[in-house]
């Protein structure tokens, strides 16, 4: 008979699923916190 | 909105398509491949499971120790952010294989974990990953900081072809490989037709996360160059 371990797969599918989709988040928001610094820069720069 | 203002707001078509082909293969493997008569749903842990370990071990890490050879021979920091990269979006695979794995042990073995060869030399592969970024994190001096990176890069990825013969080097519970063998591969073709176009689901996320990655890495030391030259 084949076993109801249908839980593990589900669990399995979405813990994937919260890594990848956190690390992308975690690259969006890394990314935007350098391009606001890149700018203050640029800005600091160009008063000068 | 114009390309330009998606591109600022963090977007990226390459990283949006990987996310969809895996979104299609979560589909494609949920509803529309059969269940495996002996182990049961808990076999379709193989369709994330073994594709990430392929992306994670062969292709992640295998970039990372090829960027790291060709750095140590052209100094080009390119190639040391290409390393970097691909070793912290391997890391993140290598994440998803340590804990998929387990969640497929418990229903066919009786226990999440056993320290058997392939398992623990994957667990020792992913902390040696977590040191090396860890050690860049450490070292200010960006040639410094490159140079020592990359021979514990390449010295890394001497683990992963130990990893992959484990299997027939000592008494492991885990299974042997069903893709890169001599041999035919051995699932029905309805699985096949899952895990195949999986494993390309998972290299197009992979090379979405490493080009988001990268770019970010150069975003980066052109911020550490306007700082310097303050």
């Amino acid at each position: 008979m084949t076993p109801d371990n249908a839980i593990y797969y589900q669990l399995a599918y979405s813990v994937a699923a919260v890594i990848y989709v956190g690390y992308a988040i975690s690259l969006v928001v890394r990314q935007r916190a350098l391009r606001a610094r890149a700018a203050a820069l640029r800005e600091g720069a160009a008063r000068r | 909105m114009t390309k330009d203002d998606l591109s600022e707001r963090g977007f990226d078509w390459l990283l949006t398509a990987g996310f969809a082909a895996v979104a299609a293969l979560y589909v494609r493997a949920i509803w529309f491949t059969p269940i495996e008569a002996m182990q049961g749903p808990a076999q379709k842990i193989l369709y994330v499971h073994a594709t990430s370990a392929f992306v994670a071990l062969y292709l992640a890490f295998g970039l990372m120790a090829v960027a790291s050879v060709l750095y140590l021979w052209l100094r080009d920091p390119k190639l040391d952010r290409v390393a970097e990269s691909s070793a912290e979006v391997g890391l993140a695979f290598t994440s998803v294989v340590l804990t998929t794995g387990p969640l497929w042990g418990k229903p066919i073995w009786g226990a999440f974990w056993a320290w058997d060869a392939r398992l623990t030399a994957t667990l020792f592969l992913w902390f040696l990953i977590a040191g090396y970024l860890l050690m860049r994190g450490a070292i200010e001096d960006r040639h410094t900081r490159a140079r020592y990176s990359a021979v514990l890069g390449i010295m890394t990825t001497l683990l992963v072809p130990f990893i992959h013969l484990t299997v027939y080097m000592f008494r492991t519970m885990h299974p042997m490989p069903i893709v890169l063998k001599p041999s035919a591969m051995s699932m029905s073709t309805e699985m096949q037709l899952t895990f195949v176009p999986g494993f390309f689901a998972f290299i197009l996320l992979f090379a979405g996360l490493l080009r988001f990655r990268y770019r970010m890495a150069t975003l980066r030391d052109e911020v550490l160059d306007m700082e310097q030259a303050r």
